[in-house]
């Protein structure tokens, strides 16, 4: 019997074992599997929801930062309450930890577990632009947003950059298409949206991020990517909608996660750099739930509002490929 | 597609790291949650072991929905009497059907 080396003039790498179906995996490798005398490819892969660890305290239009297994969410509205209280997440449950200075609910939020941003909200009698920076034990307040705003949102890497955007300062009129960037010490203004709104979902970095949906008043389907110096529509959402939540690392790769069209929704849509996907849904509808992060391929959702009740459910995201075997029929 | 209703509080996830739903469940059969601890599960063999192994109670379509309805109505209730300070953040909360 000819070889596969003979047939293709090549060789396929041995391994041990069957090839890990999770992210950074990509689809379409061929190798033989030595455990088994297969040879495997690996297929493409499909995404879904499962319950993670719940939150010690119920909330919606929470902060977030971080990765599915290293999170960080914070602040939030309890209603009558707005919580200043922060949980840290390792991958299975949630732990008090440091409170941020100030009670918020509604506002921007980026970073990493250790070293995260939250900007502006809804800050009863307060400073609507105060911003706070975490090093991983501590709040410390940093310089304010040009405009202070709620409802809005924002990417980043870390507490040292991050784009905010959208929002509004008072009634709806009051919506926002001002975007302001952070270089670690301050706010500088930049390049307007195309579109103003607020209750937009975003995901991203300061540099690679992309903001959609929200509301104007009435919801939009409506995307635009960011590249560090400009805003770009892209394509639309299948479905319009506000107050979702959003994950993903790059302007090519993100998942919007619940949100509000008629009323709380359950909906996932995938984005590839062009196009929205229909993907599986959450368990649960949800909306407010702004405590969402981590990346399109491994995210999670904390909390939000399900049209009746504050939830303290969270559900974590994994998006996984199949291995196929080589046969000879 | 059939359903079977049942209700169980969400434990999210255990110390051994085991989902209330799991991954895999997602992939075997529909699942939804609804106020009320209210979940509607697709009427297969994967739905119906998922209530056993989360120990929920099962329940006629009518029973799920009058729960869920006093969810609604009590929530609506209380957006009612809220601030219009809150009201212009959230939308009043609507009636739910279940599948």
């Amino acid at each position: 019997m000819a070889t596969y080396k003979e047939i293709k003039g090549t060789t396929v790498k041995v391994r041990s074992s069957s090839m890990p179906t999770t992210y950074p995996q990509v689809a379409g490798e061929l190798y033989y599997n030595s455990s088994n005398g297969q040879y495997e490819f690996l297929g493409p892969g499909t995404g879904a929801w499962s319950t993670g660890g719940s939150l010690n305290t119920a909330r919606s239009d929470n902060g977030s930062a971080g990765t599915q297994t290293a999170a960080l969410t914070a602040g939030g509205d309890t209603s009558p309450g707005y919580r200043d209280l922060v949980e840290s997440y390792n991958g299975t449950s949630w732990t008090e930890t440091t409170e941020i200075n100030t009670a918020r609910f509604a506002f921007g939020s980026s970073g990493i577990q250790t070293a995260a941003l939250i900007y502006g909200g809804n800050v009863p009698g307060g400073n609507p632009g105060a911003t706070e920076s975490w090093n991983g034990s501590a709040w410390t307040e940093v310089g304010d947003n040009n405009t202070g705003r709620y409802q809005l949102t924002g990417a980043g890497a870390n507490n040292t950059s991050a784009v905010a955007g959208d929002g509004r300062t008072g009634p709806t009129s009051s919506m926002q298409d001002t975007v302001e960037t952070w270089n670690g010490s301050t706010w500088t203004e930049v390049a307007e949206f195309n579109t103003s709104r607020f209750a937009t979902g975003s995901a991203g970095t300061a540099t690679s991020a992309v903001f959609f949906g929200g509301r104007s008043p009435s919801d939009h389907a409506n995307a635009e990517t960011w590249n560090g110096s400009a805003w770009t529509e892209t394509g639309d959402l299948n479905t319009a909608k506000a107050s979702g939540g959003g994950a993903g690392d790059s302007n090519t790769a993100v998942i919007s996660i619940g949100g509000h069209d008629t009323a709380a929704t359950a909906d996932t849509e995938s984005y590839d750099g062009t196009s929205w996907t229909e993907v599986n849904n959450l368990s649960t509808a949800r909306y407010n739930n702004t405590g969402s992060m981590g990346t399109s391929t491994l995210g999670l959702t904390a909390g939000g509002y399900s049209g009746t009740a504050y939830l303290s459910s969270t559900e974590e995201w994994t998006f996984s490929h199949s291995i196929k075997t080589v046969t000879t029929s | 597609m059939a359903y079977k209703y049942s209700i169980k509080a969400n434990w999210g996830k255990n110390s051994n790291g085991d989902s209330f739903i799991r991954h895999e469940d997602r992939k075997m059969f529909h699942i939804e949650g609804f106020p009320g601890d209210v979940w509607v599960t697709e009427d297969n063999v994967y739905g119906g072991r998922w209530i056993g192994r989360v120990a929920g109670v099962e329940k006629t379509k009518a029973e799920a929905q009058a729960i869920v309805d006093a969810e609604v109505t009590a929530a609506q209730a209380a957006y009612d009497a809220e601030s219009d300070e809150h009201k212009a953040m959230h939308p009043r909360p609507t009636d739910i059907t279940l599948p």
